[in-house]
C-alpha cells in the first residue's frame, strides 16, 4: 500500500470516495489531500483537509472534509500520514463536521470528540429565494448595483484588498488567491461607488450545480442599503437564470448570517451532523 | 442686585460672549491636542487663557459702567485695571510667540529684551500704581470712566508692542517664497479694527474679539506657513 | 443710546456682523493657503464661508434698511429679505454637502444624498419665490415693518433639522470610523446654536456671528488634522506616528502588522501617488523618513500584505522606480508597542531585506 499526495491531476482517480464538488475544491490553495492506493494502484482511501488561519500568527487549524477508507490498515496509515503532515504545518487543532456517520466513528476512534448538532449549512430552494424578492421589492435597481461581470479585475482586486484589511473574508480563507472568474459572475453582485467596489455578494457554482453563497459584505456610507439591494439583485438573477430545482447553500458561520437566515429563511434548518475536534499540540 | 441692563450691555455680552465661545472652543481643542502629542504650542494656550480673562474683564467693566448699584464703581475700576494689565501681558506674550513661532529666534529675545519687553513691564507697573494715583485712568464717584494724563503714552506703548509683532511676521516673510505667504493684513486688521473702530464709532469695545482673532490667525497661519515649508512643528 | 444715527439694535447688528465678516474673511484667506490632501473638501468649505459671508453682509444691509439709512421700496424690501432667505437655504445645503463629504469623502455617496434632499429644498425655494408676490410666509406692511407668519416657522424648523441631522450622524459615525476621530463637534455646535437661539428670541440679528465662530472652530479642527500631514506626499508625518504610538501603548489601537516601502527620495510626490493608488482604504501611510513610507494596520494575515506588496512593486516597476517592500506581523505574545519597536528598529537599519 502506498500513500500519495492528492493534486488536481490525480483527484479524479479517487472519484469513488470524493464527489465532484470536493474534487473542484482541491484546486484551492489551502486544501490538502492524502490518498492511499494498493499494490495495483487502486484507490483504497482518502483524507482531505482544509487549513485555516495558516497565514496569521494565530493557531493554525485543520478541518477534515473527507475521510474514507476500505479497512483498518488504510485508516491507520492515513491518520499517521495526516498527523505527520499537520505537524509540518504547525496545526494546533483539528476539527470536522460531517453527515457521514462512518467518518465520525473513524475519527472518534482516533481521538476526536463527537457530538451531534445542527449543521451550520442551510440549503434553500428557488421557492425560498422568490420569497426574498417579495420581501425586498425593488422595481428598478440603482445604477451602482451591478453584476460582478460588469466590474473590472482591477476593481475586484482593490476590493479584495479592502475586504482583507477590514478582516472580512466570509468563508474564504483564500480570498486573496481567488481570481474573479472563480465566482459565478452573472449572479454575483457588487455595489460600486466612486469607481470602487464597496459591497459584494459572491456566489460560487459547484460542478454539481449547487450554488454556494461565500461572501456577503458591504462597507462605506450606504452599506446597509447596499446589503439589501445586493441580496435582492442576486436573488432576482438566480430566479431568472437557474432551474427550479437549484439549491443554494448558506453557511451560518457567524451570528450575523444566522440572524439573516432566521429572518428570511426561518423555515429552513440545518440537518443533523456529527462534529468534533482534537488538539494537536 | 439690579444690573440695569441696557442695549449697550447686551451688545457687550454678545460680542465678548463671542470671544468667550471662540476661545473656549480653542481651549477645548488644545486639551485634545495635548492628548494627540502635539502640545508644542504652550505659549499659544497661555495667550488664549489671558484673552479669556480679557473678555471677562471687558464684560464686567461694561456691565458696571455708569451704573449705580452697590459696588458698581469698584467693579468698574477693577475690571478696567485687569483689562489693561492682561492686554499688556498679552501683547508681550504675542510678541514672544511671533519671535518663537515665526522667526524661531530665542537668542534675539535675550539680546533685545530692553527694546522688546521693558516698555511693557513699565506699563504693567504703572497700571498697578494707577489704582492709587489715577495717572492712566480713573472712575469718578458717578461711576464714569476718565482718561488720565499718561493714558495716550500707555496706548502708544501698547500700539508699539503690537507693531513689533507685525514686524516679526513681516521679517519672517521676507525670507521665504512670497507666493506662499499669508497676507500680513490678516494678522493686523482684527486687532487694529478692534482698537480703533470703537474709538471712532463709539459704543462697544471690540478689543477682546480683535485680539482673539489676531492671535488665532497667527496660530493658524503659522501652522500653514510651517507646513508649506515642508518642515515639522518645533 | 450709543449714537443718534442708528438705534442700539442697529448698532449691535452691525458690530456683530462686522466681527463675523472679519472672522470669515480671515479664515477664508488662511484656508486658501492650506495645501490639503483633498482639494474638494477645501473648495466645499470655502463655499460655506463665502455663503456665510454673504449672509453677514445681507444682515448689515437689512439693518441699514430697517434704520432707514438705505431707502427702500416695498418690493425692494421683499427682494432683499428673500435674497437673505435663499442664502440661508444655500448655507443649509452646503452644510449638508460639507458634513457628508467630511464624513465619507465619497462624491458618489454625496450625489445620492443630494438626490434625497433635493425635493424638500426645491419646495422651500418655491415657497419663497411665491412669497415675494403673495407674502404668505413673511411680509412688510405700509411702514415697511417686517412680520413672519406661522408657515415661516415651519420652514425654520426644517432648516434647523438640516443643520442638526448631519451633526447627529457625525456623532454616531465617529464611534466607528477612525478617519473622522479628529472632527470635534462640541465647540462649533454650541456656539452656532447659542447665537441662532439669540437671533430667534431677541431682535438682534447675530446668527451670522455664531455661524462664523462655528466655522472658525471647524477650521481649527482642519488645521489640527493638517498638522499631521506631510505636505509633499499627502501622507501622515512623524507627529502622527507619535500619536499612534500612544494609542498603541494604551491599547486604543490594535496593531497587528506593518509595511515599509523604501523608494528614492527625489520625485517623492509622484511616487507617493503611485503607492497611494495601491493601498487599501484602511491603510494610514506615514512618511517615516525622506525615502521611507510606513504603514501600520490591524490585519493579522500575510496574504493581504503580500497582495499590497505585489501591487506596489508592480506599479512602481512599471514606472521605472526602484522600490524595496518589507512587511511583518506581530507575534502572538508580543504587545503592539514591542512589535512596533522591533519593526522600526529594523526599518532604521540598513540591512532590512524584502520578505
Amino acid at each position: 500500500m502506498e500513500i500519495i499526495t492528492l493534486t488536481d491531476e490525480n483527484i479524479a482517480d479517487f472519484s469513488a470516495y470524493v464527489d465532484e464538488d470536493m474534487q473542484d475544491e482541491m484546486s484551492r490553495i489551502f486544501y490538502r489531500g492524502i490518498g492511499a492506493i494498493d499494490d495495483s494502484d487502486t484507490p483504497v482511501g482518502v483524507l482531505i483537509y482544509e487549513l485555516k488561519d495558516c497565514e496569521s500568527e494565530e493557531d493554525t487549524k485543520s478541518r477534515i472534509r473527507v475521510f474514507k477508507c476500505e479497512n483498518e490498515d488504510v485508516k491507520r496509515l492515513l491518520m499517521k500520514e495526516y498527523a505527520e503532515s499537520i505537524e509540518e504545518e504547525e496545526v494546533a487543532r483539528s476539527f470536522y463536521e460531517t453527515e457521514d456517520e462512518h467518518m465520525s466513528r473513524d475519527l472518534r476512534e482516533n481521538g476526536f470528540s463527537l457530538e451531534v448538532s445542527e449543521a451550520l449549512d442551510v440549503v434553500i430552494t428557488i421557492e425560498d429565494i422568490k420569497g426574498i424578492s417579495k420581501l425586498i421589492r425593488v422595481k428598478k435597481f440603482p445604477p451602482h448595483i451591478m453584476s460582478l461581470s460588469e466590474a473590472s479585475v482591477t476593481q475586484y482586486r482593490a476590493f479584495v484588498k479592502n475586504c482583507l484589511f477590514k478582516g472580512r473574508r466570509g468563508l474564504l480563507d483564500d480570498l486573496a488567491y481567488l481570481p474573479m472568474n472563480w465566482f459565478e459572475k452573472d449572479i454575483s453582485s457588487c455595489a460600486v461607488t466612486d469607481d470602487k467596489i464597496d459591497g459584494v455578494l459572491l456566489v460560487k457554482k459547484a460542478p454539481s450545480g449547487m450554488l454556494f453563497a461565500l461572501l456577503f459584505t458591504a462597507f462605506g456610507p450606504d452599506y446597509k442599503t447596499n446589503l439589501g439591494l445586493l441580496m435582492a439583485y442576486t436573488a432576482q438573477n438566480i430566479i431568472e437564470k437557474y432551474p427550479e430545482d437549484t439549491r443554494v447553500v448558506i453557511r451560518r458561520h457567524n451570528a450575523m448570517v444566522k440572524n439573516l437566515t432566521d429572518k428570511f429563511f426561518a423555515q429552513r434548518k440545518g440537518s443533523d451532523v456529527f462534529s468534533g475536534n482534537r488538539s494537536e499540540a | 442686585m439690579d444690573l440695569q441692563l441696557t442695549t449697550r450691555n447686551i451688545a457687550t455680552l454678545l460680542i465678548d460672549g463671542s470671544t468667550i465661545f471662540m476661545l473656549g472652543g480653542l481651549l477645548l481643542e488644545t486639551r485634545i491636542m495635548k492628548k494627540r502629542n502635539l502640545d508644542d504650542d504652550r505659549l499659544f494656550y497661555i495667550l488664549l487663557r489671558f484673552n479669556l480673562i480679557l473678555a471677562l474683564a471687558d464684560m464686567v467693566t461694561y456691565l458696571a459702567d455708569e451704573k449705580d448699584f452697590p459696588g458698581a464703581r469698584y467693579l468698574n475700576m477693577g475690571g478696567i485695571t485687569v483689562f489693561y494689565m492682561v492686554l499688556n501681558i498679552m501683547l508681550m506674550l504675542w510678541l514672544q510667540y511671533c519671535l518663537v513661532r515665526f522667526r524661531r529666534v530665542k537668542r534675539e529675545i535675550r539680546s533685545r529684551f530692553f527694546g522688546y519687553f521693558v516698555p511693557g513691564i513699565i506699563i504693567e507697573i504703572l497700571v498697578v500704581i494707577n489704582i492709587f494715583t489715577g495717572i492712566l485712568f480713573s472712575v469718578d464717584e458717578n461711576n464714569v470712566y476718565h482718561h488720565g494724563v499718561l493714558f495716550i503714552p500707555m496706548f502708544v506703548t501698547m500700539g508699539y508692542l503690537a507693531l513689533l509683532c507685525f514686524i516679526q511676521i513681516g521679517r519672517y516673510k521676507t525670507h521665504v517664497d512670497r507666493e506662499k505667504l499669508i497676507p500680513i493684513w490678516i494678522f493686523v486688521l482684527p486687532i487694529v479694527a478692534g482698537l480703533f473702530v470703537p474709538f471712532v464709532l463709539g459704543g462697544i469695545s471690540l478689543t477682546s474679539p480683535g485680539c482673539a482673532m489676531s492671535i488665532m490667525f497667527t496660530h493658524l497661519g503659522s501652522a500653514a506657513e510651517i507646513n508649506v515649508k515642508g518642515g515639522e512643528m518645533s | 443710546m450709543m449714537s443718534s444715527i442708528m438705534s442700539d439694535v442697529g448698532y449691535v447688528t452691525i458690530y456683530a456682523n462686522g466681527v463675523a465678516i472679519m472672522l470669515l474673511l480671515g479664515i477664508l484667506v488662511l484656508s486658501s493657503k492650506l495645501r490639503l490632501n483633498d482639494e474638494n473638501e477645501k473648495r466645499i468649505f470655502s463655499s460655506l464661508l463665502v455663503i456665510a459671508l454673504g449672509m453677514a453682509v445681507f444682515y448689515i444691509i437689512i439693518s441699514l434698511r430697517d434704520e432707514g439709512i438705505i431707502p427702500c421700496s416695498h418690493m425692494g424690501a421683499m427682494l432683499i429679505e428673500s435674497a437673505e432667505e435663499f442664502l440661508l437655504i444655500a448655507l443649509m445645503v452646503q452644510w449638508v454637502i460639507y458634513m457628508d463629504y467630511r464624513m465619507y469623502h465619497s462624491p458618489g455617496h454625496l450625489k445620492r444624498n443630494l438626490n434625497r434632499i433635493i425635493v424638500p429644498v426645491a419646495l422651500i425655494c418655491l415657497c419663497f419665490i411665491i412669497n415675494i408676490f403673495t407674502g404668505f410666509m413673511f411680509y412688510f406692511d405700509e411702514n415697511l415693518v417686517y412680520t413672519e407668519t406661522a408657515l415661516y416657522y415651519v420652514v425654520d424648523i426644517i432648516r434647523l433639522l438640516f443643520f442638526i441631522i448631519p451633526i447627529v450622524m457625525l456623532a454616531r459615525r465617529k464611534k466607528v470610523d477612525e478617519n473622522i476621530r479628529f472632527f470635534t463637534i462640541r465647540p462649533f455646535f454650541v456656539s452656532i446654536l447659542f447665537y441662532v437661539g439669540i437671533y430667534y428670541i431677541t431682535p438682534y440679528s447675530v446668527a451670522a456671528l455664531g455661524i462664523s465662530i462655528g466655522f472658525a472652530l471647524i477650521y481649527v479642527d482642519v488645521v489640527n488634522a493638517y498638522r499631521y500631514q506631510d505636505t509633499q506626499t499627502g501622507f501622515f508625518n512623524r507627529n502622527y506616528l507619535l500619536y499612534l504610538k500612544d494609542l498603541i501603548r494604551d491599547d486604543e489601537y490594535e496593531l497587528n502588522s506593518a509595511m515599509l516601502f523604501t523608494v528614492p527620495g527625489d520625485d517623492i510626490e509622484n511616487t507617493s501617488k503611485l503607492i497611494h493608488a495601491q493601498l487599501p482604504d484602511d491603510c494610514e501611510p506615514i512618511r517615516y523618513a525622506g525615502d521611507k513610507i510606513l504603514t501600520l494596520a490591524h490585519v493579522k494575515d500575510r496574504s493581504p500584505l503580500h497582495m499590497v506588496s505585489e501591487d506596489v512593486e508592480m506599479s512602481l516597476t512599471e514606472a521605472g522606480i526602484p522600490v524595496a517592500v518589507a512587511y511583518d506581523l506581530r507575534k502572538k505574545k508580543e504587545t503592539g508597542s514591542d512589535f512596533l519597536e522591533r519593526f522600526l528598529k529594523k526599518a532604521d537599519g540598513d540591512n532590512y531585506v524584502n520578505r
